[in-house]
C-alpha cells in the first residue's frame, strides 16, 4: 500500500484582495511508499509546504473557499494509507444563479492523528504554556484517559531524547527550551498521537547544525524503530541525502523529478536551473567535467577518487589582512541579561575598515547578543568596548551608535515601519534629521544599490521574502553606517536567493563598506567572507581567515562547525598527498582546477 | 516512592517556574493555592482595606498587620527577589509620597495640631512681578542658549525664591480671584495615623495584586476556567490568547529594538514625537502577528482540533479545591462581614488610643 499518492493535484490558494492568485499546485502527482523516508526538496515558492498541507488534509479542508467555488481553486485527488483524503467532485454543487457545477471537496478531511505535521517555526506551533500540555493536547482531542495520555507523553518524550524533561515537564515554559529541543517537542506532540505518517516541513531552517543533526537523526531514528513514513521538506542537500530514501524536486508547482540521493543530486543539469542548494563538490565536477572525467561526486569521499590532483596550487592563498583602521575593538567583554543569563563571558574582536567578518558559533553562543553590544542595543557588563575609538560605555556615546553601525535583523517583517517601500528607506534617514534633496539622494541611491527602485512606491507587505531583506538593507544603508552587521540573512531561503543577498553584501562590500555578517551557513563563509570569528559560550574561541578556521581541527569539533565540502575534499586529499593546496571553496577549486588543465591541454 | 524520589532528585535543578510576572518556587505554598481563592482573597481583602482605611475610623494595627501578611506571603512565594529587583525601587517612592501628600494636605486636622503653615490664602492674584518674570523668562533664555531646560528652570525658580525673600519683588496687581479653598500644610496627631493606615492599606493592595501574578500560571486560569464549566472554546481561546499575547510580547522587543537600530533615539523628541514611534510599531507588530496566526491555526488543526465543538479531555489542568482552600476563603468572608457589619477595628479592639501612641 502507498503511503501518499497524490493524482494531477491543482490548488490555487483563495485571494483576500485583488486579483485572483495564480495557482501554487499545477499538477503534481507523487507517490510515497509506506515505511519510506521521502524527501522533499525546491526553490522558495515551489509549492513544497502546499503538497505537504495537502496530505494532510489541511488543503482544502481547513481551507475556507470563498463562493464555494471549488473548481476555481482545487482539482485532482490525494490519499494516505488506502483512505481518500480529498477528491473533487467537479459537477456538484451547481451555481444557483449561472447553472454550472462550482464542484464540490470530498474527502476525509484533516487526516489527524494517523498523519501528522511538523512546520516550519517552532515558535508558531508552540501552542500551550508547559511542554506537558504541549504534548498532551494532541491525545486531550483523543479524548484518551488521563494514565494513557500520561503514559504516552512520557513514552513520546523519551523517543525524540527529551526524556529526562518529563519529571519537570509541567513547568517547562516555550521559552526554557532551545530552538531545536521546541522543534523535537513538535515533534513528539504528534509521536504521541502514534501517526503513520509524519510530514516536517523545513523543521530544521532555525537551527544550528547541531539542532539539525539532532531532529534529523530523531525522525531516522523514529522510522526505522517504529515503521514510520517520514517526509521531510528540506533545503540541505547534506541532510536530505544522509536521511532519505528518495528526494522529490519541486518546481514551479509540479513534482520535476523523483530519485534516490545519488542520481537526484548527481542530476545537476535539472538542479543548476532550479537555484536548489547542491553539493560543492557536485557543482565542482559539474563546472570543470572534463577534469573529473564527467562524474559528478556528491560526497567528500567521492570527490577525493573523482578530483584529480594536478592543480594549480597558487591559487589557494588568502587577501593580504586588512591594515584599515580599526573601527570596532572588544577586549574581554562580559554581558549579563535581567533575567540573570550570562551571555557574554569574556569575548574579543577585531573588525578594521574594509573587513567582510564573519560572526560564528552555534544557537546560544553569544553572537547576536555580541553584535547588539555593538549597535548600542545592550549595554556593556563588564570589559571595554570601543567603537571608532570611543568607549561605548557611556549612554550619551551609546545612543549615537546606530548612526556608525547598522544592524539589520534576522527578519524583515520586525523592521518594516512604514507601508511604502520609499517611506521605509527614509524613516532612519528622518530620525537623523535629514530632509529634502538630501533625504531624497539618499533613498534612490540606497534603493538603487538593492535594485528596488522600481517598486518605491509600493507597499513592503506585498513583496516577497528576499526583495523584504534587500528592503531591510536597504533601510540600513541609507543612513550610511560606517559598519553594517547582518544577522543571518540566510534563514529558511533557497541558494538563488541566498546568493542574491549575500552577493548585494558583496558588492557593498566591494564600495569601501565593512560587513560584519552572522551566519550558520558555512557554505557562504567560505565563498564570501574574508576573516572569522568564532564564538563557543559567550567566549571567543578563534579568530582568523576561513582557511585557517576550516583547517583547524581542534576549533572545528570543539564548536561543531560544518566544514564546507571543498576545503574538506582538499583537506582529505593533503592526508595521502600534504603538498596538495588547501582549497577553500568551489571557485578556488575551479581556478586550480582550470590553471592546470590548460597548459596540459596544449 | 522511588520514581518520585526521582521526580524530586531532577526537579532539583529547575526550582523556579514562569509564571505571568517572573517566576516562583516550585513547590510554594503559594503556587499549591487554587486560584480561584487567590482571586477571592484579592477581592474581599480589597473591600475590608478600603473600609479599614476609612478617614473617620482608620485601623493603623490593622492594616499594618495586613501589609505583614501579604510581605510574609510573597517570600513564602519565594518570589520577594524579583519584587525587590523590580518593584520597590517603584513602590517605596510611591508610599513615602503618598504618606507626605495625607499628612501634610489632610484637610480635617484633628485634636493635636503639631505644625501648621498656610501656603494659599483662598484668591488666586492676577498681576505681575519681578519674580514670576524671571521664573517664567529664565528658563526659555536657558532653552534658547543650550536646548536644554532641566537646569534653566531651577535656575528659574531659585532666583524667584531668592528676590522674594530679599524683598526685591516689586509687584502689580490686576485682580484678586477666590478660587478653591485655602490650603495650609498641617502636621497633626490625627494626620499621621490618617497617612500611615493609608500607606498601610495600599500597600497591603499592591502586593496582594502581585502575589496574584506572580504566582499564578495560565494553566491554572485555564484549569478554572474548565472546572467552572465553560465552554471549550471559551478555556481555548484564552489558552490561545495568552500564548500569543507571550509570543507578541517577544516581537515587541525584537521591533523596538530594530526600531532603535533605525535611529529612532538619535535626538530627543517632543512626547508627541514619542507616541508617533510607538505606534509606528504597531505596523510590524501587526504584520507579525497576522503571519502568526495563520501558522497557529494551522498547527491547531493538525493536531486534530478542526471544529470548535471539541470537547477534548482534561489532563492535569483542573485542579481541585483542598481543605486549605475552603479555610482561607471562608476566612475572607468571615473577615470581610466583621469588617462591613460589625466595624472590627483591630486597633480600636486593642483599646489604644491614636492620641496615646502620639504621645508616648
Amino acid at each position: 500500500m502507498e503511503a501518499i499518492e497524490i493524482r494531477d493535484l491543482f490548488w490555487r490558494y483563495p485571494a483576500f484582495v485583488g486579483s485572483d492568485n495564480p495557482w501554487a499546485l499545477r499538477g503534481v502527482n507523487l507517490n510515497v511508499k509506506q515505511g519510506e523516508f521521502f524527501g522533499i526538496t525546491g526553490p522558495s515558492g515551489a509549492g513544497k509546504t502546499t503538497i505537504c498541507k495537502a496530505m494532510l488534509g489541511l488543503l482544502p479542508h481547513g481551507v475556507k473557499i470563498p463562493f464555494g467555488r471549488v473548481n476555481h481553486h482545487i482539482r485532482g485527488t490525494v490519499s494516505a494509507l488506502g483512505e481518500t483524503v480529498t477528491e473533487v467532485d467537479t459537477l456538484a454543487n451547481k451555481d444557483p444563479q449561472g447553472g454550472e457545477p462550482l464542484g464540490e471537496a470530498n474527502g476525509l478531511g484533516v487526516m489527524s492523528p494517523r498523519v501528522g505535521m511538523v512546520f516550519q517555526d517552532p515558535e508558531n506551533q508552540f501552542l500551550k504554556m508547559s511542554l506537558l500540555h504541549e504534548v498532551s493536547f494532541g491525545l486531550q482531542i483523543l479524548d484518551l484517559s488521563t494514565e494513557e495520555i500520561e503514559q504516552r507523553v512520557e513514552e513520546a518524550l523519551g523517543m525524540v531524547g527529551l526524556g529526562h524533561l518529563w519529571p519537570l515537564a509541567e513547568y517547562l515554559h516555550p521559552t526554557d527550551l532551545s530552538g531545536g529541543q521546541k522543534q523535537r517537542v513538535a515533534i513528539a506532540s504528534f509521536l504521541a498521537m502514534r501517526p503513520e505518517i509524519l510530514i516536517l516541513d523545513e523543521p530544521t531552517s532555525d537551527l544550528d547544525p547541531q539542532g539539525k543533526l539532532e531532529v534529523c537523526e530523531t525522525a531516522s531514528r523514529l522510522k526505522n524503530m517504529h515503521d514510520l513514513t517520514v517526509i521531510m521538506v528540506e533545503q540541505d542537500p547534506d541532510a536530505l541525502s544522509t536521511f532519505c530514501d528518495r528526494i522529490a524536486l519541486v518546481n514551479e508547482g509540479r513534482v520535476e523529478m523523483v530519485a534516490e540521493p545519488n542520481t537526484f543530486y548527481s542530476n545537476m543539469d535539472v538542479l543548476e536551473n532550479t537555484g536548489i542548494y547542491t553539493f560543492e563538490v557536485s557543482r565542482i565536477a559539474h563546472k570543470a567535467p572534463e577534469r573529473c572525467s564527467g562524474r559528478i561526486p556528491i560526497s567528500v569521499s567521492e570527490a577525493v577518487e573523482v578530483f584529480p590532483r594536478d592543480v594549480d596550487a597558487s591559487v589557494a592563498a588568502d587577501a593580504p589582512t586588512s591594515d584599515g583602521k580599526v573601527l570596532i575593538e572588544v577586549e574581554d567583554l562580559w554581558y549579563r541579561y535581567d533575567d540573570g543569563t550570562i551571555a557574554l563571558k569574556g569575548a574579543d574582536l577585531t573588525l578594521h575598515q574594509g573587513d567582510f567578518l564573519a560572526l560564528l558559533g552555534n544557537n546560544g553562543s553569544g553572537k547576536t547578543t555580541l553584535a547588539k553590544v555593538l549597535n548600542g542595543l545592550h549595554r556593556p557588563w563588564k570589559g571595554t568596548v570601543r567603537i571608532l575609538g570611543e568607549d561605548i560605555t557611556s549612554p550619551r556615546v551609546r545612543s549615537q551608535l546606530p548612526r556608525h553601525v547598522g544592524y539589520v535583523f534576522q527578519n524583515p517583517d520586525h523592521q518594516m515601519f512604514t507601508r511604502r517601500v520609499y517611506d521605509e528607506v527614509a524613516y532612519g534617514l528622518q530620525n537623523m534629521d535629514i530632509r529634502g534633496d538630501e533625504l531624497d539622494a539618499a533613498v534612490v541611491e540606497a534603493l538603487e544599490a538593492v535594485d528596488l527602485l522600481d517598486k518605491k512606491d509600493e507597499d513592503p507587505l506585498f513583496l516577497g521574502k528576499g526583495q523584504r531583506q534587500r528592503l531591510a538593507v536597504a533601510s540600513i544603508l541609507a543612513m550610511r553606517p560606517e559598519i553594517i552587521i547582518v544577522d543571518e540573512p540566510t534563514t529558511g531561503q533557497d541558494f538563488r536567493m541566498v546568493t542574491s543577498i549575500v552577493e548585494l553584501l558583496r558588492d557593498l562590500h566591494l564600495h569601501g563598506r565593512t560587513i560584519l555578517i552572522i551566519t550558520h551557513d558555512m557554505t557562504l563563509v567560505a565563498d564570501y567572507c574574508l576573516q572569522t570569528t568564532v564564538m563557543l559560550d559567550g567566549k571567543t574561541v578563534f579568530t582568523g581567515s576561513p582557511r585557517s578556521l576550516f583547517s583547524n581541527e581542534e576549533v572545528v569539533a570543539a564548536t561543531r562547525l560544518r566544514v564546507p565540502q571543498a576545503i574538506a575534499t582538499s583537506a582529505a586529499i593533503r592526508q595521502e598527498q600534504p603538498d596538495f593546496p588547501v582549497l577553500l571553496n568551489v571557485n578556488e577549486w575551479l581556478a586550480a582546477l582550470s590553471g592546470q588543465a590548460e597548459p596540459a591541454s596544449t | 516512592m522511588a520514581s518520585s524520589a526521582t521526580a524530586a532528585s531532577q526537579r532539583e535543578g529547575k526550582k523556579y517556574v514562569r509564571t505571568f510576572l517572573f517566576s516562583m518556587k516550585i513547590d510554594s505554598p503559594l503556587a499549591r493555592l487554587h486560584v480561584v481563592t487567590k482571586l477571592v482573597g484579592i477581592l474581599l481583602m480589597s473591600v475590608v482595606l478600603v473600609r479599614l482605611m476609612d478617614m473617620n475610623n482608620p485601623d493603623p494595627l490593622g492594616t499594618l498587620l495586613f501589609a505583614v501578611l501579604s510581605v510574609a506571603a510573597l517570600l513564602l512565594g519565594g518570589v520577594i527577589a524579583w519584587l525587590f529587583r523590580s518593584y520597590l525601587v517603584v513602590i517605596f517612592p510611591m508610599l513615602t509620597t503618598l504618606f507626605v501628600t495625607w499628612l501634610l494636605f489632610n484637610p480635617d486636622p484633628g485634636t493635636r495640631v503639631f505644625l501648621n503653615l498656610p501656603v494659599y490664602d483662598g484668591t488666586l492674584t492676577l498681576g505681575l512681578s519681578l519674580s514670576l518674570t524671571v521664573l517664567i523668562f529664565v528658563p526659555i533664555a536657558y532653552f534658547q542658549l543650550t536646548r536644554n531646560i532641566f537646569y534653566g528652570v531651577i535656575a528659574g525658580i531659585v532666583l524667584a525664591v531668592l528676590l522674594n525673600s530679599l524683598g526685591l519683588n516689586p509687584r502689580l496687581t490686576l485682580a484678586e480671584v477666590s478660587f478653591f479653598h485655602p490650603l495650609s500644610l498641617i502636621v497633626s496627631d490625627k494626620n499621621l495615623v490618617v497617612a500611615a493606615t493609608k500607606v498601610f492599606g495600599y500597600a497591603t493592595m499592591v502586593f496582594i495584586s502581585l502575589i496574584l501574578v506572580m504566582t499564578t500560571r495560565d494553566a491554572e486560569v485555564i484549569g478554572a476556567l474548565r472546572q467552572a464549566k465553560t465552554p471549550y472554546a471559551v478555556s481555548f481561546f484564552t489558552s490561545i490568547m495568552l500564548r500569543s499575547l507571550s509570543m507578541a510580547v517577544l516581537d515587541y522587543g525584537t521591533i523596538r529594538q530594530a526600531q532603535v537600530a533605525r535611529g529612532v533615539s538619535l535626538k530627543r523628541k517632543s512626547i508627541f514625537g514619542k507616541i508617533l514611534d510607538l505606534a509606528r510599531i504597531s505596523v510590524p507588530l501587526i504584520v507579525t502577528m497576522l503571519r502568526r496566526s495563520t501558522e497557529v491555526g494551522d498547527a491547531v488543526m493538525a493536531r486534530g482540533m478542526t471544529q470548535l465543538s471539541t470537547k477534548p479531555a482534561t489532563f492535569r489542568e483542573v485542579r481541585p479545591y483542598r481543605f486549605v482552600d475552603i479555610v482561607l476563603i471562608l476566612f475572607f468572608i468571615a473577615l470581610t462581614l466583621a469588617v462591613l457589619l460589625f466595624h472590627f477595628n483591630l486597633t480600636q479592639m486593642l483599646g489604644i488610643e491614636i492620641g496615646d501612641i502620639l504621645l508616648q
